[in-house]
């Protein structure tokens, strides 16, 4: 039976990195003045640059017969299932920053949950969308 | 049948009318005078005009249809858009007729989908006749024989689970009852006392006018409570068609239709009323309906598979669902502990200090030690396990309550989440998140057992 394998790129992880970097280091800005707000945001921004890339970086996902898993964190670690007949959509986003670097991130839609896998290649998630997009039926 | 939808639709366009008259009544506030106040009154008359226009308009514009198995909708003046609700897709339809509506001949329909898209609901106001016709398309039910019409002991006991101030009231006089038997003096007084020295408290620790804000909320939710109690009069639940109805209330008259094939789990909900009462409320939810505010059901303890008369397919978790000795007390233990040593630590330092507010400490006391014990409970008694007739049997634990869920739809997503110490124990916490967006979660599952679970088919 085929499978399908995918896992999340560093550089991918350290975009979206980069991304709550700013809005923390922004935060941190706008909040300055509001006790120890600040301080909390900062330490939010340097978790961005160092714990959070490393677990967007470990994701990996896992296309089988019925159904979809992703696996993600090393330290706190996450595992999902979703049945493949039931997932309603699959989007994929991507910033200039990202289609420079051939990553983007994934959006998987089912009814009870949506799923965000950042930092996956681009070919890979469109790969992956068109596989959905077939009902789950890998040609 | 086609038409317009009913005047009071436009009811919902003018909301937006009484929230842009607050900012002319927010400036007369800042000026704080008497002509200010006059201008200002102006503004919110020619804004209440122009919005009450613009909903008339956009009224004119709105059309329904009821066709076969759907209802066709449409909306909007510039922007126009259709919609077509078919019967296949839809899970659940609720008629509600508040008092207003019905002294004024009209029904809001609320439409629930089978799968949760970009819209979990859609509600129409429609005439009465229409809506009847329109849930009657969507779920068509040709008689209605009941399956569950309280009556005696069982009506006082869906009351009593469904109205939690009725159920407060009824435990605060019998509570009153004996303090004064012990006190040997009225409550009332000491009651009183207790309220003035707490009222204080709250002034001099909130912010000025929060501590109002905070009483302001306790009268909404006791109203809220009230409104919940009058909804269980004149309840019952039928099954017919594959579809199971619910009708019920008394200024509020409401009617649920739910399809049965698209039912996504039943809640058996333990919460201390019902243990009280040894009876149990089933909720059920389907699709993205997520069960209401009124259980469907009230059925005994001994009774387990009585759900089976509204739900063909539901199974009770038979035996244990885990292995407690694999299982970590603490992670069960630690937040209701935390409450638990705080209440204790605050009755030690008002013992010393003020011994009159000590009463009124004795309730986050008491509710931090309910909460422990239905979390020593959820000890034994979480878990998760696949029945023989491929359901998924979940048992979860939260706050007083402890949930028994029975998963019929494959339509769902598995989470296990493990921390480190976890992973070395080989166990995780298992999440089911079901189509509505419920999320049912057993801490201390076997991570080889809920890795293999394999998903309902």
């Amino acid at each position: 039976m085929e499978v399908m394998n995918f896992t999340a790129t560093r550089r991918g992880a350290a975009i979206v990195g980069l991304w709550a970097f700013g809005a923390s280091c922004l935060m941190a800005y706008l909040l300055a003045g509001f006790a120890w707000l600040p301080g909390l945001m900062w330490l939010c921004a340097a978790l961005s640059v160092t714990a959070l890339p490393a677990y967007l970086a470990s994701a990996q996902l896992r296309c089988g017969a019925h159904h979809l898993t992703l696996r993600r964190g090393r330290v706190l670690s996450t595992v999902r299932r979703m049945p493949l007949r039931f997932i309603t959509g699959c989007s994929i986003w991507a910033t200039p920053l990202q289609r420079m670097t051939g990553t983007c991130v994934l959006v998987v839609h089912t009814s009870g949950v949506t799923t965000l896998v950042p930092g996956v290649r681009r070919s890979d998630a469109e790969r992956l969308a068109a596989h959905l997009s077939q009902g789950g039926v890998l040609r | 049948m086609s038409g317009q939808f009913h005047p009071l639709h436009a009811l919902r366009y003018l909301r937006y009318g009484f929230v842009l008259c607050l900012v002319p009544m927010v400036q007369a506030l800042l000026a704080f005078d008497l002509e200010s106040l006059a201008v200002a009154l102006r503004q919110d008359a020619a804004i209440l005009i122009v919005c009450c226009a613009l909903a008339a308009v956009l009224w004119r514009s709105t059309w329904f249809s009821v066709e076969g198995d759907a209802v066709c909708a449409r909306e909007g003046v510039f922007l126009l858009s259709s919609h077509r609700y078919a019967s296949k897709s839809i899970s659940a339809v609720e008629i509600s007729r508040p008092l207003h509506c019905r002294m004024l001949g009209a029904s809001n329909v609320t439409i629930y989908f089978k799968s949760r898209g970009a819209r979990r609901k859609v509600v129409l106001c429609l005439p009465r006749r229409a809506a009847a016709e329109a849930a009657q398309a969507l779920l068509p039910v040709r008689d209605d024989t009941s399956v569950f019409a309280p009556m005696g002991f069982e009506r006082f006991a869906l009351v009593m689970l469904s109205a939690n101030l009725l159920t407060g009231c009824v435990f605060v006089y019998l509570g009153a009852r004996r303090l004064t038997e012990w006190l040997g003096q009225p409550v009332r007084d000491k009651a009183l006392e207790n309220f003035t020295r707490l009222e204080s408290l709250l002034a001099s620790v909130l912010p000025a006018g929060l501590a109002l804000a905070t009483a302001a909320l306790f009268v909404l939710i006791a109203a809220a409570f009230l409104v919940s109690l009058l909804h269980t009069a004149g309840f019952r639940v039928c099954r017919n068609g594959g579809v199971i109805i619910s009708r019920g209330g008394l200024l509020t008259k409401l009617e649920r239709r739910i399809l049965v094939s698209a039912v996504t789990s039943a809640d058996v909900r333990v919460t201390p009323v019902a243990r009280l009462l040894r009876r149990r409320p089933v909720y059920v939810t389907a699709g993205s309906y997520r069960g209401g505010d009124l259980p469907l059901m009230v059925c005994r303890v001994e009774a387990r598979r009585a759900p089976q008369a509204l739900v063909p397919d539901y199974a009770p978790a038979d035996g244990s669902l885990c292995v407690p000795a694999r299982k970590s007390l603490p992670q069960y233990l630690w937040k209701p502990g935390s409450a638990l040593a705080a209440s204790l630590a605050l009755c030690g330092a008002a013992l010393w200090t003020v011994p009159g507010v000590l009463p009124v400490l004795y309730i986050p006391l008491i509710a931090s030690l309910a909460c422990c014990a239905v979390s020593a409970e959820g000890y034994f008694a979480e878990g998760v396990r696949r029945n023989e007739n491929r359901t998924l049997s979940v048992t979860y634990t939260r706050f007083f309550t402890r949930h028994e869920v029975c998963v019929l739809t494959p339509d769902v997503s598995y989470e296990m989440f493990r921390h480190p110490v976890a992973v070395n124990q080989g166990r995780c916490d298992f999440t089911v998140r079901l189509p509505c967006g419920v999320r049912c979660r057993a801490r201390g599952v076997l991570f080889c057992e809920a890795d293999r679970l394999p998903l309902l088919y």
